[in-house]
């Protein structure tokens, strides 16, 4: 049986919801016209996605930026590249192999994050 | 091999079959991506998580090889159905 090409729908992070009119710029906005990446806003989000994931409990203190995925929250290597590709998914890029698995906390996420997007405050 | 604490510190092959064993996972993932209806996504992701999770404490290098054989082949099988799909 064939699919009908449809791209699939992936979800959209909550924020690209609010979408700021400018004072004065372009009439026609273009669907990329995002407003620009913080980096409280990429911790936020990192955040987010964890909590969201199924080996994580979202109320327990233990999540902090620090956590490092296997020694404090006990996940495994597979869990690991799940996380990095709901990230991918979240920002929209694809993080290469050697880089994702160096990312161990999410302040590694934030940074890595942070410095593909030239991302500085 | 995928447990968080390896118990000796592991042999180059060891880590080679680690390396493979989760590239292999984040491929799959990828192809599944592509797959058009959100149902099929979720069905091949939980397959693949169950697929990976059950086999993840083999230790004997042959059934480890033939493991990531058969994964390779079915990586391929799936983006030839995804190729096939969005012709």
């Amino acid at each position: 049986s064939r699919w009908l090409p449809v791209l699939p729908v992936l979800p959209r992070c909550r924020l690209h919801l609010l979408q700021v009119p400018r004072a004065a710029g372009p009439s026609c906005r273009r669907f990329s016209d995002l407003p620009p990446l913080t980096l409280p806003d990429i911790k936020e989000r990192v955040l987010y996605v964890l909590k969201l994931y199924d080996k994580i409990d979202p109320d327990k203190a233990s999540l902090t930026a620090e956590s490092h995925f296997m020694k404090d929250l006990g996940l495994d290597s597979l869990d690991q590249v799940e996380i990095i590709m709901a990230m991918e998914d979240e920002f929209g890029f694809e993080i290469p192999d050697g880089d994702a698995e160096k990312l161990m906390c999410p302040q590694e996420i934030v940074d890595y994050i942070a410095d593909k997007k030239d991302v500085y405050e | 091999l995928l447990s968080p604490s390896f118990s000796p510190s592991p042999s180059p092959l060891q880590f080679l079959r680690r390396q493979q064993v989760l590239q292999l996972y984040r491929k799959i993932l990828r192809a599944i991506r592509e797959v058009p209806a959100e149902a099929d996504r979720r069905y091949l992701k939980d397959w693949a998580r169950e697929e990976f999770r059950r086999n993840k404490d083999a230790t004997e290098e042959d059934a480890i090889r033939m493991m990531i054989t058969q994964g390779n082949m079915q990586l391929q099988e799936l983006q030839r159905t995804l190729k096939l799909a969005k012709s």
